[in-house]
């Protein structure tokens, strides 16, 4: 008791004397009559940098006080007509990529999604038809455009390049910067790289914009890089890694003895040093050497704790402390370069295991949002205006890491972890920009829902077989328990509206199981329509094709090109009627082709683009779209182009859902709060649906139709008329 | 205590006497830079050490986001305006997760700065020109028995000047060639000393040397303090005050010495890492 009462009077003593001398010095600093000279830079230098932040805001919030009337003015000049025939002074449009109207349905009638059930009582669910093909980048490119494929010119996340048959992004290219000094081993870049949108139209926003309605997009695929216009956009789908790829995750270890390199992956072997371990991570190219292949490296050290439950990462200055079976916040990386400049970026680490091998997966190396290496927002200050408001954030279209799970890189719950890590960044984003966009339109797509449905479909809870038989622990209920998350979004979304406002919840597509896969370069292989040289192995990217006497080709989930004369390098089919009965024929024989193993039907219907598509860049198509049947898709041989032995085989990875089918099997959803006159309703409908809400002429190219839309109270005034 | 104290504060003396030395050959301004980097290196570490980096960080990103809002969204007066209170608000946040490195990094910094004051403050006496020795006394009734005495390169030009309402005699003083003196005010049989510097190289200049205040004696170092409750207040001497060529302004020490360790600072946090 004594010593407690001595500690606790020591206690008392300690603060006493810190709050004497704090007193102390404040009074002197305060009091003394020569002091205040000398305070003055030492509080100055405390202070600058807020100071200077605080003045510089000051300035900018005086002069946007000050100009706003004549801003407004010329505004009111400028947009008069803005909202002044609309139905509503916001539209808030979420997208969540892949969600499934049988899985929502059957969830609904479980009443495991209250929000969802409310929109469904009061407004709107119905099925919303998908492109053809029902692949994201073509399906959003259609939602932002309102137009068809033939006119935005987006077909697959790939296109070949038609003269090296090599696969080219077909959202975006980039090139080298236009000029360039060579001096010897080196190239100095004298500007910037050349970055084009391939995706042709207009998105909605711009229309939307010009006519003084704000609007604030947030990560819509196929944003990259972003186009200018009166308004907010964080791009999304398509937008690289610091590689300049679509996401390459480094996995570093002590049982690999040499590095490996495979498409999306670099495997990088531990050097043991003393107690430590040494690695680097790969970076973006090496644009000074005229080597190709030279890259930028990241060096860093590993040091397992005593425990060995944790380990200490070095790099760059910096000390993370990183746990067993755990992410690392993110990471700012410095790449290099031999001019002394350095290209930013950051990741994520996560320690996969300590013994009896040391194994540290890197995330790939997104775009720095404070720093980016290219344009991911506009205006660009928006990407650092969210970073610094919420702190650092995945910029990578597709940031989800699915192949370091289907390629065992990863386990199940860790890439569920970065499934949801990723996604609190993206409502954080959203919901600022909800606050931001008081009128106007806010849009948001979220990718969680496709990615994790690829990765989990298999799993009973969808009605289906799995595929695998290794089923994680908990993971029967991880579809649920995304759908319920997602609804628990939109009820914090509906929280935050006014009574008048307009939600739309929408989805390019739907999901079905993928269990067995279609080598269609297998099958014109075997039908002679694609032939390979003799004696030589085929491979990726048609390694061993001979397209001397090569027909038809497929890239891509979904597409088959013909080798046509003048348009492709080694083209043999002649444009025009040649070209045309080739495609009826492929047509005609794909069409209903049966499964010998399962005896079902692999592939629904394939489609004449010719026919299927219009518009100016229905030539840039694939020539033949196959629609496969329910649980079929393109295998992963045939996706890179290489042809196997057998033209059907198993899929046996994690990856176990897809879309890439038939649309007529995977419809997206359509729920509002509004009430949507009629049924059938497409996802090209939605970009001049909302021109229309908000009282604007519907171009005359768009194929989409504008829908009667009115908010609930009045539906049945709609239905009357 | 106050002794050992005053022990330091002259072993504090030796210390950047010495330093000055080592640099003398060196322009002012030179030293006054390094003097600048070696503030902005310890307010750096200070604030690494007693601060809540990460905090600050967070605060500095927000501070950064409120600026960037009111730029972003500036046709929206309501974002706009709550912009600027979000960063007033975290501004003061600020502030107060840098007051305890302010705190604790005052009191040095007042050490230096009396060092830096009595060295930048004032440039020496010219030789040849006419400069006052000013002494306050406790009395005015002891003025009539004051003698000042010279060292031989000293001479007075003028007779003093006796002002019984403010209790100061003023000398009228030349020096004649460049050096460090020891001017004498006797009273009553006792000697109170002050320094006097002549010359155009860079010493330490101490205007006045005052009776013994603790407080006096931190910001007016360089020479010890008459004694307590002696009968001379003060002896002061007139130096001229060191200017600094900035194109073609002149400025005193003080805001040069500010920009050079504010630039200093915001150059090396990167280095140090150091969030401010």
């Amino acid at each position: 008791m004594l010593a407690e009462r001595k500690n606790r009077g020591d206690s008392c003593e300690n603060r006493y004397l810190l709050l004497s001398i704090f007193v102390a010095i404040v009074s002197f600093l305060i009091f003394a009559p020569v002091a205040h000279a000398y305070v003055g830079p030492g509080a100055g230098f405390a202070v600058l940098t807020s100071f200077l932040s605080w003045l510089l805001a000051s300035l900018q919030a005086i002069f946007a006080f000050l100009t706003w009337p004549i801003r407004q003015f010329f505004r009111f000049l400028r947009h008069r007509r803005a909202y002044r025939k609309a139905k509503t002074k916001r539209a808030i449009i979420l997208g969540f990529d892949g969600m499934d109207p049988l899985v929502t349905e059957r969830f609904l009638k479980q009443g495991k999604l209250p929000n969802l059930a409310r929109l469904r009582e009061s407004g709107t669910f119905q099925a919303l038809a998908t492109t053809l093909p029902p692949i994201s980048p073509v399906a959003w490119s259609s939602f932002l455009t309102g137009v068809n494929p033939g006119k935005h010119n987006v077909y697959d996340f790939v296109m070949p390049n038609r003269r090296l048959y090599l696969p080219e992004l077909s959202s975006a290219r980039i090139r080298e910067p236009k000029r360039v000094l060579k001096i010897g081993r080196y190239k100095i870049p004298l500007s910037r790289p050349r970055i084009s949108v391939l995706r042709r139209s207009t998105p909605f926003w711009h229309y939307l914009a010009k006519a003084g309605v704000s609007c604030s997009i947030i990560r819509v695929p196929v944003t990259f890089p972003p186009e200018k216009f009166s308004g907010v956009l964080l791009s999304g789908m398509c937008v690289p890694d610091i590689q300049g790829t679509q996401g390459t995750f480094s996995f570093h270890t002590t049982r690999a003895p040499i590095r490996e390199t495979a498409s999306n992956r670099v495997v990088v072997p531990f050097v043991k040093h003393r107690t430590s371990f040494h690695s680097y991570i790969p970076g973006p190219p090496d644009t000074l050497r005229a080597d190709p292949a030279a890259q930028l490296r990241a060096p860093f050290s590993v040091k397992v704790a005593a425990s060995k439950q944790q380990a200490a990462i070095r790099i760059d200055g910096q000390r993370i402390s990183i746990s067993k079976g755990k992410y690392s916040e993110w990471v700012e990386l410095k790449f290099r370069t031999g001019t002394g400049s350095s290209i930013k970026g950051i990741c994520r680490f996560y320690l996969k295991s300590i013994e009896p091998d040391l194994e540290l997966y890197v995330t790939p190396v997104n775009i720095h949002p404070m720093h980016p290496a290219l344009p991911i927002s506009h205006p660009l200050a928006y990407s650092v205006y969210l970073a610094k408001l919420n702190g650092l954030y995945a910029t990578l279209g597709l940031a989800e890491d699915t192949w370091a799970l289907n390629d065992g890189f990863l386990g199940e719950d860790a890439f569920l972890e970065q499934c949801y890590l990723i996604h609190q960044e993206r409502e954080q984003m959203f919901f600022d920009a909800l606050e931001k966009t008081a009128q106007g339109v806010c849009v948001c797509v979220f990718d969680i829902t496709d990615r994790v449905q690829h990765m989990f479909w298999r799993h009973p809870s969808n009605g289906h077989d799995p595929v695998t038989p290794q089923v994680g622990n908990g993971a029967l209920d991880v579809i649920e328990d995304l759908y319920k998350r997602m609804d628990q979004l939109i009820g914090r979304t509906m929280d935050k509206m006014s009574g008048d406002d307009l939600l739309l919840i929408v989805s390019d597509h739907g999901f079905k199981a993928f269990e067995r896969g279609v080598n269609l370069n297998s099958w014109l292989h075997q039908q002679g329509y694609l032939t390979l040289r003799e004696n030589v192995p085929s491979g990726d990217w048609f390694e061993g094709v001979d397209w001397t006497k090569t027909r038809a080709y497929s890239l891509g989930l979904n597409g088959i090109y013909l080798n046509i004369r003048g348009r492709e390098g080694m083209g043999i089919v002649e444009p025009g009627s040649e070209a045309a009965r080739l495609r009826t024929q492929l047509c005609e024989k794909l069409q209903g082709l049966i499964d010998p193993e399962t005896s079902r039907v692999a592939i629904l219907r394939a489609f004449d683009a010719m026919k299927a598509y219009r518009g100016p860049y229905r030539e840039n198509a694939p020539d033949v779209i196959v629609g496969f049947g329910e649980g079929y898709r393109a295998s992963w041989d045939s996706a890179e182009g290489e042809v196997t032995s057998t033209v059907f085989n198993v899929n046996s990875k994690a990856w176990s859902g897809d879309h890439c089918i038939d649309p007529s099997l995977v419809p997206g959803v359509l729920f509002s709060n509004w009430k949507i006159v009629g049924e059938r309703h497409a996802i090209t409908d939605i970009a001049p649906t909302l021109l229309s809400v908000f009282g604007l002429k519907v171009p005359l190219h768009m194929d989409g139709k504008p829908w009667g839309i009115t908010p609930s109270a009045s539906a049945a005034v709609l239905q009357e008329q | 205590m106050l002794n050992r104290v005053t022990t330091l504060l002259i072993w504090i003396d030796k210390l950047f006497d010495f330093s000055f030395r080592l640099m003398k050959p060196l322009p002012a301004l030179v030293v006054l830079a390094v003097f600048s980097v070696l503030t902005a290196v310890l307010s750096l570490i200070v604030v690494r050490w007693t601060s809540n980096q990460k905090a600050i960080r967070r605060l500095r990103h927000l501070i950064d986001a409120h600026v960037l809002e009111v730029r972003l969204f500036s046709d929206q007066p309501r974002v706009v305006l709550r912009a600027y209170l979000n960063l007033l608000g975290d501004t003061l946040l600020y502030l107060r997760y840098a007051l305890v490195s302010l705190l604790v990094f005052s009191l040095p910094l007042l050490l230096l700065f009396g060092q830096l004051e009595a060295h930048f403050e004032h440039a020496p006496l010219e030789p040849g020109c006419d400069f006052l020795v000013s002494a306050k006394f406790q009395t005015a009734d002891s003025l009539a028995g004051v003698v000042l005495r010279l060292p031989p390169d000293l001479v007075q030009t003028a007779p003093s000047v006796h002002v019984l309402s403010e209790r100061e005699i003023d000398w009228r003083i030349k020096g004649q060639r460049a050096g460090t003196y020891d001017v004498h005010v006797v009273l009553q049989g006792h000697d109170f000393s002050k320094r006097v510097v002549v010359g155009t190289e860079f010493a330490s200049i101490v205007p006045r040397r005052l009776r013994g205040s603790f407080w006096q004696r931190i910001i007016n170092p360089g020479e010890a303090p008459l004694p307590p409750g002696g009968l001379v207040e003060q002896i002061g001497i007139q130096y001229p005050q060191r200017l600094f060529g900035v194109g073609t302004w002149k400025v005193g020490w003080l805001a040069p010495y500010a920009a050079l360790t504010l630039a200093a600072a915001l150059l090396l946090k990167g280095p140090l890492r150091t969030e401010i």
